[in-house]
């Protein structure tokens, strides 16, 4: 079991990730932009934050930088939920320090997997 | 076992009230509840057979009283008088009858039509008459009791539309 | 682990697509309005992407299709590549129409595109830069037939940051086949030099096996550019691979235990949703609970001993508790009218288009909040009400000028608060009612046989009537059958009333004053034969007693009594309900003058019990509607009361006076 921080604004993409990540036993906290997820982060640790790109108030990218910024986030996991038709947007989020990226539309069983994939 | 099984299936179980020295059967998956009977509170515009509403745990259940509806007379509620609370189509309703008797297990091939008796009571409301042991027992088609005939009463009781249709 | 059915997430996805339409839409016309606020095209980027990827995610193609061209489009002018000009607005604004219908449609489970929504996405199509390309990168075509690859995997040292783990990587590979893997050690510095977060060491990897290309790869895509990476395919080779190497652990692994703290996220921030149903639950139990400690009032009230004064503090306390739960159970239902305001800027926008008048909208309280289920039946009657506003109240430009008035039209749009209710005001300055053509009509219809003697207020209710329509030529906009006495009705069932105020070529205002709530009422309980009716205390004028002198007896067995300086008429809860019993003697009871539909009536009952909070229950969720008659209550000693329907009653006598 990990504690996982599943970042979207989009309520149903969130409760999809969260219910489908609770289902394989993990601990799972939401929160629906870059700045409640760094609140968040900065209060319990999180073995893994999965984070939309687009977001209000503080978006994906940014949220991963300052993510970064915090010593117990160094080396935490964070990969980007982004869409195909936004090629770019993986090469900023890897700039900015993200690990890794999940294309959107994605299953519960990618999810899963590429879950799977960070966590070993 | 497959003997028990088709027995199982084929059987239902009734739940069998006294009415005017005559033995009722309601299916037992209608019967939401049993309830000594209170007073209710009479709601205008009802057809003579329904006495009223009543609080079954916060909701407004309507109350008719089986002898009324049937048209026999009504003379005295007693301390056997019940309040059959039974549950049809997603709605309640409670049947005042003069008291519950039985639960009885009737097979679906013993229940026999119900050939005009020259009783008291409309035929249109039953399914079925059978034997349990010397007794006959009147099985009640409970779906019939308030409906669909109120809906056709409420049509007539509610002028409304037509009303306003007059005046426009 | 059970399959996930994503069908849960529907109704959610859904609510939030309207949502984002709502507030894309509301962008565009702040666009439309020449706002240049660069934080309003992001805000309709956001919603239209967010729509394509749900929509993609749960299953709904056309929508993702029809939304993916609209995004296209917005990011080029996120981006700065397009300008947006009126038209771009327009074509925007159409498709946030037409995604609104297609998800309809999907929720009904039937398909979502249509001949409209696929000849917009066509023309959204043409405007994007070149055609929308399709983006995915083909897998390159594997190699048939491989022995294995060799791979020399360098970190750049900064890689552990990023988050990735060799390790992890290694783990990858060995599931694609068996896997060796040896060690370099020569970049690694001193031990003092040695940051703990940095990678050192490299390494250089054997996998075995037919596995393509695009396998191994995809173990390196996220570190691509993180690394010195070559793969190189195996020359045929024979032997077994020799058993796995442990890989070398990665330096420093900077997951060292942490107290972890409880979390502490901001709660102003938090929201969430629930269903309604859920909610309904828990306010029918708290509604129990106010029913059980009024019954224990009640017992106290009854029984009087000095030991029991604690009791009564107890009892007192526990009001006080269950009214501050009660409301914030209520609370929850409760949303801002702004939910209902929002869809106006649009509407006022494309009707004044289309009758060619200048209107500017005015919204003012749109925090106001109002139950749930009130909100979801106000707005049709608001929507006809502005309607009539722009189509009849407000006059032409041209005429407009004429009369010396701003060119420009002004509709108000207000909510707020009045004692335990809300009032919403629908106020335009446009001419005012037109006295003569409204008699002249109603004339025409029958309602009538002249106009002489009427008030200003009776000839307002006149729009009222049933049937009744103000427009000279029915225009598509308001002559779709639905009149004045529809809007009355609907607000009516609320259990909320319309009023009309006007002033000729100064404008007029509509007032819908409506219950904060539909599930409790404060009510007025009294008794006629013994039993116990409420009326509903928002209807009540005043409550008085009538000596048998003063009541007139009118042709039909109709009786009026005086009050004020009007007749007003009587009408007996005893015949109108069938109470048997009842006291005749109008000086022997006691006549509730209530108002409701505009106009007052005497309601004889026999005396008055007291005053008390009804939570309203539903006659007709296990009986049926009963004229006359809203609902019902449960008293404090359990029994069931009745609640009065005013305006029911208020009808049943104009339709008598009619006959």
């Amino acid at each position: 079991m990990a504690r996982i921080l599943a970042v979207d604004d989009s309520a149903s993409m969130r409760s999809m990730v969260a219910f489908t990540l609770r289902g394989a036993g993990h601990d799972v906290e939401e929160a629906e932009n870059g700045q409640l997820a760094v609140d968040a982060a900065k209060g319990r640790k999180f073995d893994l934050v999965l984070a939309d790109v687009n977001m209000p108030v503080m978006d994906g990218i940014a949220m991963v930088r300052e993510l970064r910024s915090l010593a117990e986030y160094k080396g935490v996991p964070i990969l980007m939920l982004t869409t195909e038709s936004h090629p770019e947007r993986k090469q900023e989020g890897k700039a900015a320090g993200a690990t890794g990226w999940l294309v959107k539309p994605f299953d519960p069983d990618q999810l899963l997997a590429t879950v799977g994939r960070v966590l070993g | 076992m497959n003997d028990a099984a088709n027995q199982a299936m084929d059987a239902t179980q009734y739940l069998t009230v006294n009415l005017a020295n005559e033995e009722y059967g309601v299916d037992i998956l209608a019967v939401r509840e049993i309830r000594g009977w209170t007073p209710v509170t009479r709601i205008p515009q009802a057809p003579s057979y329904v006495l009223g509403v009543l609080n079954l745990r916060g909701a407004i259940v309507p109350v008719l009283d089986l002898r009324l509806r049937f048209g026999l007379v009504r003379e005295e509620y007693t301390a056997t008088t019940v309040t059959v609370i039974v549950t049809v189509a997603g709605k309640n309703f409670g049947v005042v009858v003069d008291a519950v008797s039985d639960v009885v297990d009737v097979d679906a091939a013993a229940i026999r039509p119900v050939p005009d008796m020259g009783t008291a009571v409309d035929t249109e409301y039953l399914k079925g008459l059978t034997s349990v042991g010397e007794r006959m027992v009147l099985l009640l088609d409970v779906d019939r009791l308030l409906q669909p005939q109120d809906a056709q009463m409420l049509e007539a009781a509610l002028p409304a539309l037509a009303d306003v249709k007059a005046v426009a | 682990m059970a399959k996930v059915d994503l069908a849960q997430f529907h109704r959610a996805f859904f609510d939030e697509s309207n949502e984002g339409l709502a507030a894309m839409e509301a962008a565009l016309l702040a666009l439309d309005a020449g706002s240049d606020d660069g934080e309003l095209i992001h805000t309709i980027f956001r919603a239209a992407h967010s729509i394509k990827g749900g929509a993609a995610t749960f299953g709904f193609a056309d929508v993702a299709a029809f939304t993916h061209v609209a995004e296209s489009l917005l990011e080029e002018v996120r981006s700065g590549r397009r300008a947006i000009d009126a038209a771009t607005v327009e074509l925007l604004l159409r498709s946030v129409d037409v995604v609104r219908v297609m998800l309809e449609r999907s929720a009904a489970g039937v398909p979502a595109a249509d001949a409209e929504s696929e000849a917009l996405r066509s023309a959204l199509a043409a405007m994007v830069g070149g055609a929308v390309a399709a983006t995915a990168g083909p897998a390159k075509a594997a190699a048939a037939g491989v022995a294995g690859w060799d791979i020399a995997f360098r970190p750049f040292d900064y890689l552990l940051k990023t988050g990735n783990e060799p390790l992890r990587m290694f783990r990858e590979l060995a599931a694609l086949g068996s896997f060796e893997s040896v060690a370099g050690l020569d970049a690694l510095p001193t031990l003092a030099a040695m940051d703990a977060e940095s990678a050192y060491v490299s390494w250089q990897l054997t996998l075995h096996g037919d596995i393509p290309r695009a396998k191994v790869d995809a173990v390196f895509d996220w570190v691509d550019g993180d690394c010195e990476l070559t793969v190189t395919e195996r020359k045929n080779e024979l032997p077994a691979a020799p058993p796995v190497a442990q890989p070398a652990p990665a330096a420093g692994t900077p997951d060292a235990p942490r107290a972890v703290r409880e979390v502490a996220s901001n709660p102003d921030a938090q929201s969430i949703r629930v269903g309604t149903e859920k909610i309904d639950l828990l306010i029918n139990m708290v509604g129990e609970l106010v029913i059980t400690q009024s019954m224990l009032s009640q017992f106290a009230d009854g029984v009087d001993a000095s030991g029991l004064e604690q009791f009564r503090a107890g009892l007192a306390m526990l009001a006080r508790n269950t009214r501050e739960l009660q409301e914030s159970v209520m609370g929850i239902r409760m949303l801002p009218i702004s939910h209902v305001f929002n869809r106006f800027p649009r509407l006022v926008r494309d009707l004044s288009q289309k009758l060619d008048k200048k209107v500017s909208l005015d919204l003012r309280g749109e925090t106001t909040e109002l139950d749930k289920s009130v909100l979801e039946k106000i707005g049709d009657p608001l929507v006809h009400l502005v309607r009539n506003a722009i189509d009849h109240g407000l006059e032409s430009t041209t005429r407009r000028r004429e009369a010396g008035k701003n060119e420009t039209g002004t509709l108000r749009l207000e909510a707020f608060h009045r004692g335990g209710s809300i009032v919403v005001e629908v106020a335009d300055d446009g001419a005012g009612l037109n006295r003569a053509a409204i008699v002249g009509k109603a004339i025409e219809r029958g309602l009538l046989t002249s106009g002489e003697g009427l008030s200003d207020d009776d000839v307002s209710e006149l729009i009222f009537a049933p049937g009744f329509s103000t427009a000279a030529a029915t225009t598509d906009l308001s002559g779709r059958g639905v009149g004045m006495d529809v809007v009355r009705r609907n607000v009516n069932d609320l259990g909320g009333s319309v009023a009309i105020r006007s002033v000729a070529g100064k404008g007029t205002t509509f007032t819908i004053t409506l219950p904060l709530t539909l599930a409790i009422i404060d009510g007025l309980t009294a008794s006629v034969a013994g039993e116990t009716y409420i009326v509903p205390l928002v209807s009540i004028v005043e409550s008085v007693q009538v000596q048998a002198e003063s009541v007139k007896s009118v042709a039909g067995g109709g009786e009026l009594f005086r009050f004020r300086d009007a007749w007003l008429p009587i009408v007996r809860i005893s015949d109108a309900f069938g109470c048997a019993g009842a006291r005749r003697g109008i000086g022997e009871g006691i006549v509730i003058v209530v108002e409701g539909e505009g106009a007052r009536l005497g309601l004889f009952v026999d005396e008055l019990i007291g005053q008390q909070q009804a939570v309203v229950k539903s006659l007709e969720a296990n009986y049926r509607r009963v004229s006359g008659i809203s609902g019902a209550t449960i008293l404090a000693d359990g029994s069931v009361a009745l609640i009065v329907d005013i305006a029911g009653l208020v009808r049943q006598q104009s339709r008598r006076k009619a006959a």
